[in-house]
């Protein structure tokens, strides 16, 4: 009976491992799956056409928050180009109706956690450090943890500040 | 219980919180805005408006992130409603849709059933609150083209007495601009100057630039009694007589002075307006607030006279303060309002009103002169017995703000009550606070819970207007509500109930907390030691410090509203009130000394050199930054509460509960700053969002922060301009001066714990 009770306890124990690793496994991939609205190759505009990520990221070495490049970017080109791509002509309705295009977030941080795009494009960190090679992706995904101690172990390479209160808000 | 018990509650609480530690909160949404916009992602954007919450028209500055407005602030200055009216704009009970009898119907429906109701026989009218400029000019036309009469805009504080006795006086029937920086004397009879009186911000602020003398009389306790210079207490309802025979010393001083200002309302104010004619008072009738199209309550109930066709009643609740007036004559009545008020309720037709920063409205204009009917003097009716004074709310003016929770959970400043009803009684009426009180007034009988306050005149009991909402108070020949009142069969009915109270104790117990006002205890100087063990903290280009002159501050609690919207401080609820579980990260503390002098200390996290919060955190949640910050790290809070207990300001709040908020009100949040979960402890920051973006806009111009370009949330909205914010290292900086003047103290120095937060003692008291 002892020892029905000891194998019980220590099953429940392993069960709830197992499910957390089941759950983190699953949140992992959910984050790199997301649907978008529109099909979006980063490889096609960046190695095919050549553009610079700052050509459509126009606010992201100005402001602490890059933000999503605005519908009148995309249609300085899509006026003309690909005007008959099922995804342009998405893009295109968006354009008329004035709406503007909801992305699926990827690479998002803790609620407490502040960061600044404008300082690190200052200190001349390439956006690949962070984002990994978007260019080479047909859909982003997060390839880098965004985990403090990865973030903290690069500030300290740097020598770049490591006081608490410069991330946590 | 067993152990076999033991275990498997450990098991099954174990698994639960694994599989709720792996809820992600939605995802943020990406958004590709159709054009660029004038302002970058991350940054505020400043629109300039007014503020509506009260009738002064305060201009203001709203800063607007990712499209929510997020924070107002004052030009150069913004009250405690002012700050708190963010909340108006995304109250959960906003009307949405038109409303024809309770049912939701569209615009095109509305319009055709005023239309109709139009057409059949009048006459028709518009009755709204004061209204200047485009809104007014709108009201107009419409009422002339479709023959509706503009009745007298509705105000329960109509300055009427001061507007009639101008126009005999000086042939004005307006309300004068108060130049009290052209003062050298003030002497204020019952009017409450810098709570809620005409335009109390500007006349804070000003007076906090003015060099001048100032005497408060009043029959009750006020806020801006124990600010003034000398308060002297008067019998209920003699203001007149005490204009007419003015003790010796006030007259020769009023003799001596170059300009001095006298304000008075009510009976007295043809005397003052004869005395400030007499002694060239510095009047300014050109920036004056019109008030010439307002009515009295006298008006008002003159409506139910006549009989009206369709009745348009716009943003205001005159049901609330005269009852009978849903008993007006109207076939079709068209209410207009942001929030159901009793009002609406007895519309036929209510049309939501478009949000407050949307609203059409204009400062001050012009004043323009308009006939009014001469005035008898009154007469001076003193009342025998104890008497009940109702005065408007600093919190709420005269009601209208008492629909945003947030109003309620600041204290009043002077009695610290949050969530009231309450009466103010004398100490001489022998009861403890929070024991129900019952008397009578004009023929109810009411209940309130007693908050007894030094200072109190004997046989005056103070309730505020907003809390006798529903009750319709006697009418001054003048067509206002009488503020004194005779009461009868007051009695205690020995029940007790908890009043939400944020002060322990008003007596500073010679701790020195307030020097200006009482003498600290000799013994306590011995212990003026640095006793830390560690070194002295050393710091490359900035010490944020603080410094808050208390001969300036008054109290009114703007700063207290202002850090609350700032910093996503949680509205918790009088439940938790009375548990003391107040979530502010600034408080106002009144202190009153033996012979019943107050003086208000603002209270906030010390951000002390060598601060006892820190030592005691056993995961080094709080820690000291190399910016001379006591910093909280929320996700490495497990919530000991150790530092709370070992902090002698008494400024570290615990979130006990999460606090959600009810949809639109999430919009509201402060991006730069975390909403903390339950469990963390927190407390005032310095603002440090606010020190970051100031860092990271001179950084981007290599220099380093310059004194002035970044203050708090508290500093930037108090009227009396008391509250400075800056680097110590920078010794030409304000807060450097300030600091080692010789006003300056710190709160408990003797403790060792060198707090940054400098305050200058008041010297006009003790």
């Amino acid at each position: 009976m002892k020892r029905l009770a000891y194998i019980a306890v220590t099953g429940w124990f392993a069960l709830a491992a197992l499910l957390f690793v089941g759950l983190h496994f699953q949140v992992s991939v959910r984050e790199q799956r997301l649907e978008q609205p529109i099909h979006f190759p980063h490889t096609t505009h960046v190695i095919k056409v050549g553009l610079e990520c700052v050509k459509c990221h126009t606010t992201v070495g100005k402001s602490p928050q890059a933000g999503a490049p605005p519908l009148a970017v995309c249609m300085e080109c899509h006026k003309n180009v690909k005007t008959d791509s099922p995804e342009i002509k998405i893009l295109t309705e968006h354009w008329q109706k004035q709406d503007p295009v909801v992305w699926s977030k990827i690479h998002l941080l803790p609620w407490h956690v502040q960061f600044n795009h404008k300082r690190h494009i200052a200190a001349n960190v390439d956006c690949a450090v962070c984002h990994g090679e978007v260019k080479t992706m047909m859909q982003v995904r997060q390839v880098r943890s965004l985990e403090m101690g990865w973030c903290v172990s690069c500030h300290r390479e740097n020598k770049a500040p490591t006081d608490c209160w410069t991330c946590h808000k | 219980m067993n152990r076999r018990d033991f275990l498997k509650i450990i098991g099954a609480t174990s698994g639960a919180a694994l599989a709720t530690s792996c809820d992600r909160p939605g995802l943020p949404d990406f958004i590709s805005p159709v054009l660029p916009g004038d302002t970058l992602p991350g940054e505020a954007k400043l629109v300039h408006s007014i503020c509506t919450e009260c009738p002064a028209g305060c201009p203001m500055i709203i800063k607007v992130r990712d499209g929510h407005p997020v924070k107002y602030e004052g030009v150069p200055a913004l009250c405690m409603r002012g700050q708190a009216s963010l909340s108006r704009f995304y109250h959960p009970g906003r009307l949405k849709s038109p409303m024809l009898r309770g049912q939701n119907i569209s615009w095109e429906e509305a319009v055709a059933a005023i239309e109709g109701a139009l057409g059949k026989p009048g006459p028709h009218a518009f009755l709204s609150s004061r209204t200047t400029g485009a809104l007014s000019e709108l009201i107009d036309g419409f009422c002339q083209k479709r023959s509706v009469e503009r009745l007298p805009e509705f105000e329960v504080y109509s300055y009427a007495a001061i507007r009639k006795a101008n126009e005999i006086v000086f042939g004005k029937a307006a309300l004068p601009f108060y130049d009290v920086k052209q003062a050298d004397f003030l002497l204020t009879v019952g009017v409450d100057v810098i709570e809620t009186f005409a335009n109390p911000v500007q006349f804070a602020h000003d007076l906090s630039e003015a060099k001048l003398k100032w005497v408060h009389a009043e029959s009750g306790l006020s806020l801006t009694g124990i600010n003034a210079d000398e308060r002297i207490v008067i019998p209920a309802g003699t203001e007149a007589e005490f204009l007419a025979s003015l003790p010796e010393h006030i007259a020769a001083a009023l003799k001596n002075a170059k300009r001095p200002l006298v304000i008075a309302n009510g009976s007295a104010a043809l005397p003052a307006a004869k005395m400030q004619k007499a002694l060239n008072s510095p009047l300014d009738f050109d920036r004056g607030l019109d008030y010439s199209r307002v009515g009295t309550l006298a008006d008002l109930d003159k409506l139910r006279e006549r009989s009206f066709g369709v009745l348009f009643i716009h943003d205001i609740d005159p049901v609330a303060y005269r009852p009978s007036f849903a008993e007006t004559k109207a076939a079709f009545r068209v209410g207009f309002g942001d929030l159901m008020n009793e009002t609406l309720r007895k519309c036929d037709l209510v049309l939501p009103l478009s949000d407050a920063l949307q609203k059409l409205g204009a400062t001050p204009a012009k004043v323009v002169s308009s006939p009014v009917t001469l005035p008898n003097v009154p007469e001076i009716s003193r009342p025998k017995g104890p008497v009940l004074i109702v005065p408007p709310s600093i919190r709420t003016f005269d009601g209208r703000s008492d629909v945003l929770p947030l109003l309620s959970e600041i204290p009043d400043p002077l009695t610290v009550v949050t969530y009231g009803p309450w009466v103010t009684v004398s100490e001489s009426f022998n009861m403890k606070d929070g024991d129900l009180i019952e008397f009578t007034v004009v023929g109810k009988t009411l209940q309130f819970p007693a908050r007894v306050m030094p200072g109190q005149p004997a046989g005056v009991f103070t309730v505020q207007r907003p809390f006798l909402k529903g009750l319709a108070l006697p009418l001054a020949e003048n067509g206002e509500e009488l503020t004194t009142l005779p009461l009868d069969a007051v009695r205690a009915t020995g029940k007790n109930v908890d009043l939400p109270m944020l002060s322990g104790g008003m007596r500073a117990e010679g701790r020195g907390i307030v020097p200006g006002l009482e003498h600290k205890h000799e013994h306590d100087q011995e212990h003026k030691v640095n006793a830390s063990l560690y070194p002295p903290h050393t710091h490359k280009d900035y010490r944020w410090a603080m410094a808050i002159d208390l001969e300036r501050c008054i109290g009114c609690g703007a700063c207290v509203a202002a850090c609350y919207v700032e910093n996503n401080v949680p509205v918790v609820g009088p439940a938790e009130h009375v548990a003391g579980r107040e979530m502010s990260w600034i408080r106002i503390e009144p202190f009153v000394n033996e012979t019943n002098e107050y003086e208000m200390l603002p209270m906030m996290c010390q951000q002390c050199d060598s601060a006892p919060c820190e030592p005691v955190c056993p995961v080094l949640a709080t820690y000291h930054t190399p910016e001379g910050l006591n910093a909280q790290v929320y996700n490495r809070c497990v919530g000991t509460r150790y530092c709370s207990n070992n902090c002698p300001y008494k400024v570290r709040r615990f979130n006990w509960l999460d606090h959600p908020l009810e949809k639109p009100q999430e919009l509201m949040t402060n991006p730069d700053v975390s909403r903390r979960p339950k469990g963390v402890m927190e407390k005032c920051t310095f603002c440090v969002h606010r020190i970051r973006r100031a860092k990271d806009h001179a950084k981007d111009e290599k220099r380093l922060v310059r004194d002035g370009e970044l203050t708090t949330a508290c500093a930037e909205t108090c009227p009396a301009q008391a509250i400075v914010f800056g680097n110590m290292l920078d010794k030409e900086s304000l807060v450097y001066r300030q600091a080692h003047d010789p006003r300056a103290y710190r709160a408990l120095e003797e403790l060792g714990t060198q707090p940054a937060v400098y305050y200058l003692k008041a010297e006009k008291k003790a």
